[in-house]
């Protein structure tokens, strides 16, 4: 076998794809030759050397870019799959979205939502500050008591049969003092009476409306028959 | 959370064998998570260090691998089973490849670089990465492998691609030959000439140089 020929097997003798007859041919010219054992032995060596060529890691950014675009791909793909799949798919983004979306503000409005509750419960009972008065209502707040009349006038100022009833309505200050009446029915002609019901009403004694316990001003509405005061509401 | 609600396919893909390719690529046409992930896991690393002994250029390498895999997903449907999947995407591999070897010597042959080479600005202790040998041992090898990559860039493209597949990606001649379309006769000769072209490229330059000699002289 001439040095050429050897020389062109060589590679093909490296990848062991040769029949045994000619490895054999091979292996004893190279015994003799030493320019093609030289040849031989060089391209074992850079064999060994591609071999032995260090793995480059892909970079850090290729393989972030490789995730993105095999999730783009993906999401793509499950867009032309059969349609239970489909359904199946776009129950989870569904899914995914809502949990996206109410997770971050589950708890803030939860908190939100309980302390609202609690401070609107607070507030709640203050909110029958505005005394709306009817000769029918019924205070049924426990927090809220009605001013009273506590002890009529001790003297006798001959409000006579004579006279018909009078209903007068008075404002009742935190002291419990009158600040003001009126007659919400209506008002007795003669100027003597006015005036015989203005002293009986102011020499009488009342004790103020409270809420939580703090004196407040409020109404009373009292009624005057026939040298009888009738308090009522 | 996320990953269990859309993974519809969730049993486990098999990581290599010759029938688990029909399964990987089965789950991959079904939109199997699992399954994308697999392929990545099998295939990005071979790939990409393919792609740069190739190109030589882990920029160039980096887009071919993002090419390749962008075309492996949109293409599973079309993959008969007639090679096997590895033989398959290194196909498309070589091809990218080529096509941006084409696109560099169109465009971007002129481009000078500014920036230094990336491991230039590593942390030493990632460049020197065995402890137990001399410095002067790390830097011989690390020139005879720069050597080598030079060399093989500078091969023609077609005995490179042969080279490159035989003996680094260990594929077999077979392999070879469907990878690169070719016939098995012509795969021997382009590997024949390919390694013969790498060892008249590296001739003389792989040996140290003779050590100076002091030759003592009588004086006459």
């Amino acid at each position: 076998m001439s040095c050429r020929t050897v020389q062109k097997f060589l590679s093909a003798r490296l990848d062991q794809r040769l029949g045994a007859e000619e490895q054999e041919a091979i292996a004893r010219h190279l015994e003799h030759c030493r320019d093609c054992a030289a040849r031989a032995a060089e391209s074992h060596r850079l064999r060994a050397m591609l071999r032995n060529l260090p793995v480059a890691a892909p970079p850090e950014d290729l393989t972030a870019r490789l995730r993105v675009l095999a999730s783009h791909e993906r999401a793509r793909r499950l867009t032309r799959v059969d349609f239970p799949t489909r359904l199946q798919h776009l129950a989870g983004r569904v899914k995914l979205f809502a949990d996206n979306l109410m997770r971050p503000v589950a708890l803030p409005f939860a908190g939100g939502l309980a302390s609202a509750l609690v401070l609107f419960s607070m507030l709640v009972p203050t909110l029958f500050f505005q005394f709306n008065f009817h000769n029918n209502d019924v205070r049924l707040s426990p927090f809220y008591t009605e001013a009273s009349l506590v002890e009529t006038a001790p003297f006798n100022f001959a409000y006579g049969d004579a006279h018909g009833d009078a209903v007068v309505e008075l404002t009742i200050n935190e002291k419990g003092v009158v600040t003001d009446y009126s007659f919400p029915v209506g008002k007795p002609e003669r100027g003597q009476e006015n005036s015989l019901i203005a002293n009986l009403v102011l020499f009488s004694s009342y004790s103020p409306a409270t809420i939580f316990g703090k004196p407040t001003s409020g109404k009373v509405v009292v009624s005057v028959r026939r040298s009888r005061i009738v308090v009522r509401g | 959370m996320a990953a269990s609600i859309f993974d519809l396919h969730s049993e486990p893909i098999p990581e290599s064998g010759p029938g688990d390719d029909c399964l990987l690529v089965e789950a991959l046409r079904a939109g199997s998570e699992s399954a994308y992930e697999a392929l990545l896991d099998r295939f990005q690393q071979p790939v990409y260090n393919m792609a740069l002994r190739l190109l030589n250029d882990p920029s160039d390498a980096a887009d071919v691998v993002q090419e390749v895999f962008l075309k492996v997903f949109r293409n599973v449907d079309g993959f008969r089973g007639q090679s096997s999947l590895k033989t398959w995407i290194y196909r498309i591999t070589v091809n990218e490849a080529h096509n941006q070897r084409r696109w560099f010597y169109r465009h971007r042959r002129r481009e000078v670089g500014l920036e230094e080479e990336s491991e230039n600005c590593r942390p030493a202790a990632e460049v020197i990465r065995d402890n137990g040998r001399t410095p002067f041992d790390h830097v011989f090898e690390r020139e005879k492998q720069r050597l080598l990559e030079t060399a093989l860039a500078r091969i023609n493209p077609a005995f490179r691609e042969s080279v490159v597949l035989r003996d680094i990606a260990d594929l077999s001649y077979e392999e070879i030959a469907e990878v690169l379309q070719l016939s098995l006769g012509t795969v021997k000769s382009r590997i024949l000439r390919g390694r013969e072209a790498l060892r008249q490229e590296l001739q003389g330059r792989l040996e140290p140089l003779p050590a100076l000699r002091l030759m003592p002289k009588t004086a006459e």
